[in-house]
């Protein structure tokens, strides 16, 4: 049996497919874009080696690269605001054993499984400027608070982000769900039989025991929201006045429509070292506090 | 007394859990429903009397978007690159995560997070390479999309593979090898029956993710009757023109199919598209 499961050709013929493609597919081009971030290159013409160039021309002369830095930052930081703490709320309502709360978990989960293109379609449509949201203020009385949502830098992108939000609370939900119904049940027992109330338990003893899966929700919302393209192309192409343009966005701008390769490569770049850093950044600070809880409970 | 009180704070809270759920779910239900019966309507009706119901449940806007817009060819050509991405990504990583997890070799561990490794990669980073690499060894752009499909789901579905194979008893297997079964054999007659649920989980995933992908399908396919159904309804927006009667059908043809999926499939979907980051 033990040569059986030794027999390396067998060994070789199941894994060598999936690491072949994978490799031709997703490292191969990841090395590649590395080194193509260093040059310069506009597919007609040589490429030549520049070194930090590319690097340097964003960070001092590309202003619009700034601004889609600072609007990705404001992106994630509208998501984390709009999505987290509801979503917490709602998995703690839907877990309390209540009827219907499968369905209506479902619900609020379905808007993640649809295309994230029909979806900024739809909200665009919403936002028309004589649209449902519009005719809606006006028929409440409030006409004067009507606004061409997408059209005016101040709104446009907390529009975007609350359309994001619409799609994928019940997705955080979820995964806040699923931590909720893991914490055992003799602690929420215990919690109830000391007389604390239903916030008193909410906050002091389910919430704490979230850190894990808070952790897997931020490093999700956060890496997702430095991804965001789909919504930002499909609704306002980033603009008014670049007031929407993050970093995917403006990546595609310059790689696909000005075809500089090496510069988009390098904002590429970028951005996988951002997500690489918002991640270790995270776990580590949610390490930190898990750790500092224990040590708490253990000093008692 | 005191009972009668903590009756009524428990019907209390029994309405809000009721008034809060229904209104959420209102909220992400009615614009459906809306987008759902304005795509009926006629151009001037759609501004014109936006809360009414359709005054005649026109069809015209989808049977022209159909005939004369290639909607049925955009949504042929998703679900053919969402079915052979899925069916290639399983077929890639089922074995791969048997020989991860089960058999005996040294460098299983640096495999297993070597393709892992694959989930914190933006597929932002390695777009251009991979485009200057398509066009410059003229594989067909259409073959390399569904490669890159099926690579770019593969780290996720290993994960579920490898969980999966972790929580089945070896037993069964070492019996089976002592009975003489070969290990492809054993593969195919004996795990795959016990992963189904993971795969059909496997499955959902890879094909929604493929489904929903604008990016890429952006960047590869620029011809025409090449293009899937996220790429087709955009241009169906115009930033000077836009005709709301064919944009509201064709975000209803493709949302219709997902929604369906969703209440048949429900424990799959949601299983599928969360396993990646629950992990156990």
């Amino acid at each position: 049996m033990d040569k059986l499961l030794r027999d390396k050709k067998v060994i070789f013929c199941f894994v060598a497919p999936a690491i072949i493609v994978f490799s031709c597919f997703i490292p191969v081009p990841l090395v590649c874009a590395l080194i193509l971030s260093l040059c310069r290159w506009n597919m007609i013409g040589d490429i030549t080696f520049v070194g930090l160039e590319n690097y340097r021309m964003m960070f001092t002369f590309d202003d619009i690269f700034l601004q889609s830095m600072g609007n990705t930052f404001l992106y994630l930081l509208y998501s984390i605001l709009l999505q987290i703490p509801m979503a917490i709320f709602m998995a703690i309502l839907l877990t309390r054993g209540h009827r219907f709360e499968k369905l209506f978990s479902n619900i609020l989960f379905m808007p993640v499984a649809l295309s994230g293109t029909a979806v900024a379609l739809m909200f665009y449509f919403i936002y028309h400027p004589t649209g449902v949201i519009n005719s809606l203020l006006e028929a409440v009385g409030l006409g004067n608070w009507a606004h061409p949502w997408l059209a005016d830098e101040s709104t446009a992108l907390f529009a975007v982000c609350v359309r994001v939000a619409w799609q994928f609370i019940g997705y955080h939900m979820v995964i806040y769900i699923t931590g909720i119904s893991n914490i055992s049940e003799d602690l929420v027992e215990a919690a109830k039989i000391d007389g604390a109330n239903a916030w008193q338990t909410s906050t002091r003893v389910i919430l704490p025991l979230l850190k894990p899966v808070a952790l897997v929700s931020m490093i999700l919302i956060c890496t997702s929201s430095l991804k965001s393209f789909d919504s930002i192309f499909v609704m306002t192409k980033g603009g008014p006045m670049n007031a929407t343009e993050v970093m995917a966005s403006h990546m595609y701008n310059k790689a696909f429509l000005q075809l500089d390769y090496g510069y988009g490569c390098a904002i590429g770049t970028i951005l996988f070292f951002m997500c690489i850093a918002i991640t270790a950044i995270l776990t580590v600070l949610f390490r930190d506090h898990a750790g500092s809880i224990k040590k708490q409970q253990g000093g008692k | 007394m005191s009972e009668s009180v903590s009756r009524i704070k428990t019907n209390f809270f029994t309405f809000l859990y009721y008034l809060i759920s229904l209104t959420f779910s209102a909220i992400i239900i009615i614009p459906i429903i809306f987008i759902f019966f304005s795509s009926f309507k006629t151009e001037t009706e759609i501004f014109s009397s936006p809360w009414s119901l359709p005054q005649t449940f026109s069809m015209s806007t989808y049977r022209e978007i159909f005939l004369n817009y290639n909607m049925g060819n955009y949504f042929i050509n998703s679900i053919f690159y969402a079915v052979t991405g899925c069916a290639i990504c399983l077929a890639l990583t089922f074995p791969a995560s048997y020989a991860i997890c089960r058999m005996r070799w040294k460098a299983r561990n640096i495999a297993l997070s070597y393709l892992a490794s694959g989930l914190m990669i933006p597929i932002h980073a390695i777009l251009v390479p991979l485009y200057i690499f398509v066009n410059r060894i003229q594989i067909p752009n259409k073959a390399a999309l569904i490669f890159i499909y099926a690579a770019s789901t593969m780290p996720t579905a290993l994960f579920l593979f490898v969980g999966n194979l972790k929580s089945l008893p070896v037993s069964i297997e070492e019996a089976a090898i002592i009975d003489g079964c070969s290990i492809p054999n054993l593969l195919v007659r004996i795990v795959l029956p016990l992963s189904k649920s993971v795969g059909a989980s496997v499955a959902v995933f890879s094909f929604l993710n493929i489904w929903n992908d604008l990016m890429l399908a952006l960047v590869f396919l620029s011809n025409e009757l090449d293009k899937t159904i996220q790429v087709g309804i955009m241009r169906f927006m115009d930033t000077y023109f836009t005709n709301y009667g064919y944009l509201l059908s064709a975000i209803i043809v493709a949302i219709i199919p997902t929604i369906l999926l969703f209440a048949f499939l429900s424990k799959q979907i949601v299983g599928g598209l969360t396993a990646g980051a629950i992990k156990e």
